[in-house]
């Protein structure tokens, strides 16, 4: 176990290592960029003083090594867009809200969904179910940014009830939150409950009811901890995209998170930016399908390494 | 066994033509899928949407850039069907033009990341040693990349426009094809057909194209399937944020970015694309389900 552990974690030192690279290289092969001469026209030295405060002279080889060097110590430069603030300092200032908010949308999803799920499966064929059914099916097809638009109108436009946008009190987060909320939900909702039916009928369901075990304890103390491995393989590698923020709803309700910036340093070319939440992306991604894999061995007794 | 594989290598040939054959594991599934109410009025959709993309020049009233600045802003009527937007320009036309630039991107991402994927797949699963071990940290690197994002990333960096869109989403899309061909070789590798063949002395290529593929086919066809719909949702993400689809070309993503501004007014503008995508999204994703459920009885009814 530990053996393997630390095979895994080498192995992401290397992926992410590729990644810094190739982002790297792609960023540095395409042309134009904020310092060119159309975007700030400047003149010998000036320029040459902006360049290297960015750490843009030398060769890619050179840039590539001083960069690496500087991120290994935590440094990871100025963004192009926000030339006083250091990437880390700007980053750890943008993902509170988009932390505050994900974390609630996986605290509410999670436990909404598969309830439903399970639900639905119980009463599979019945009214509830083809409510559930429907609901969820409409909700996995329906972007969120256009759920989000429609919140706004109903609760804010139309009511007035909450606020359009913005980020401060708790009124802020309710609208972005079921906009954030009902995709993983109704994902998790179809999953569930296709889960639990071919669960139900497997053979060990059967036994269970043959030995007179009431219906309503065949679920909680049978099933379930069998949908526990799907759950944890499938919800699990979602939980850092959701942490991480999305663009759709922090641009559509001005919350200054994280997930705005995913978008925005890659169309501005803002390189710092663009190659600091790169790596933070492949790191915590990686780390996650290592929790998700070490759980797996954890919950099924089956599996081993 | 032997069975299994000729029929196999029969659909692989033609898989609309054959498939209606009754008898045989693709007769069945046919059967299975005919009776599956949602899939069979998808498959109808599916196929309309597909006839709508082709014929698209042919069918649309208008040009998809064609401007009547004295009719901006219509509501849907007897002129324009589905009314105008704040350009004049008819929307029937521009969504006719737009479920055709969709289905272009998803088909083609789906082509050309097969065309990667599964020699890829094969290479990994058939291949010892050093060629492993290459191709395993390839599939490593790619799989830590996370889709949307990588995807977003490189259309900035190469520009909009169909081409690049249809480059990024297959750089994102691939690698899921080559992980469920190694997986499908990994399986077969040492079943008693693909030995037999071995014994009597048939390369490596022979084996690959006449025995694995085929016996592949069904889990290819369900992850084609599935992946149509989720390249469609990425392109009109992409587009909706402006980087997808190049103007004047109309985009579904694009055309409900689009309306938000002037949402409480023209309404229509919003709504029909959206259903538009929807639809097809659904379609799909029904479709894929009423496959995945046909093609493997296995799995059990729902």
């Amino acid at each position: 176990m530990v053996g393997y552990v630390i095979r895994r974690c080498l192995a992401l030192v290397f992926v992410v290592f590729v990644i810094s690279v190739i982002t790297f290289v792609i960023m540095y092969s395409v042309p134009g960029g904020p310092f060119e001469e159309r975007q700030m026209p400047l003149q010998g030295a000036q320029r040459e003083n902006i360049l290297r405060k960015y750490g843009m002279t030398g060769s890619i080889f050179e840039r590539y090594i001083a960069y690496v060097g500087n991120a290994l110590q935590g440094d990871f430069g100025y963004s192009f867009f926000s030339p006083t603030e250091r990437v880390q300092d700007l980053i750890a200032r943008v993902w509170g809200p988009t932390l505050i908010l994900g974390g609630i949308t996986i605290a509410i999803s999670l436990p909404l969904g598969v309830w439903l799920g399970i639900l639905a499966a119980k009463h599979k064929g019945s009214f509830l179910d083809l409510i559930i059914n429907t609901f969820a099916t409409s909700m996995t097809v329906i972007p969120g940014f256009v759920i989000a638009v429609a919140l706004i109108l109903t609760f804010s436009a139309r009511i007035r009830l909450l606020p359009s946008g913005g980020w401060g009190g708790p009124e802020h987060l309710v609208l972005p939150v079921i906009a954030y909320a009902l995709g993983p939900t109704a994902t998790l909702i179809r999953y569930i409950r296709g889960l639990t039916l071919d669960e139900l009928g497997l053979d060990y369901v059967r036994t269970a009811r043959a030995k007179g075990l009431a219906e309503h304890l065949i679920i909680p103390r049978h099933v379930f901890k069998n949908l526990m491995i799907p759950l944890v393989t499938v919800f699990g590698p979602t939980i850092p995209l959701i942490l991480t923020g999305s663009v759709f709803i922090e641009t559509t309700f001005r919350i200054p998170g994280l997930g705005q910036y995913l978008v925005s340093s890659s169309v501005n070319r803002d390189y710092p930016m663009v190659m600091a939440l790169t790596l933070i992306m492949a790191v915590i991604w990686g780390i996650t399908l290592l929790v998700t894999d070490i759980l797996y061995v954890k919950l099924d007794p089956r599996v081993e390494l | 066994m032997a069975s299994t594989a000729s029929v196999g290598s029969v659909i692989g040939k033609t898989v609309g033509s054959q498939i209606a054959i009754s008898g045989g594991a693709f007769g069945a599934a046919w059967r299975r899928l005919k009776r599956n109410k949602p899939a069979t009025v998808s498959a109808v959709i599916v196929i309309l949407l597909i006839l709508v993309a082709i014929f698209a020049p042919v069918l649309a009233p208008y040009g998809y850039d064609q401007s009547n600045i004295q009719d901006a802003g219509q509501f849907p009527n007897a002129k324009h069907l589905l009314g105008t937007d704040l350009l004049g320009r008819d929307l029937l036309s521009r969504l006719i033009y737009a479920t055709r630039a969709s289905l272009l991107v998803a088909f083609a991402v789906q082509l050309a990341a097969l065309l990667v994927g599964v020699p890829f797949g094969f290479l990994a699963g058939l291949k010892r040693g050093v060629v492993e071990n290459v191709l395993n940290a390839i599939v490593m690197v790619f799989n830590a990349l996370p889709g949307f994002l990588f995807a977003l990333f490189l259309v900035t960096a190469l520009g909009s426009g169909i081409p690049q869109l249809i480059f990024a989403l297959m750089v994102t899309t691939w690698i899921g094809y080559a992980r469920i061909m190694r997986a499908e070789v990994l399986r077969l590798r040492n079943r008693d057909f693909v030995l037999a063949a071995q014994a009597l002395g048939a390369g490596s290529w022979h084996i690959a194209l006449r025995h694995l593929l085929p016996n592949s086919l069904t889990a290819l066809i369900i992850a084609v399937a599935l992946g149509i719909p989720g390249t469609i949702y990425a392109e009109a993400g992409l587009s909706f944020l402006g980087l997808g689809i190049r103007d004047p070309i109309p985009s579904w993503g694009k055309m409900i970015s689009d309306g938000i501004p002037t949402l409480r007014l023209f309404w229509h503008l919003i709504l029909f694309p959206l259903l538009a995508l929807s639809t097809t999204t659904l379609s799909f994703m029904f479709l894929a389900d009423a496959l995945r459920d046909a093609l493997d009885p296995s799995r059990g009814k729902r």
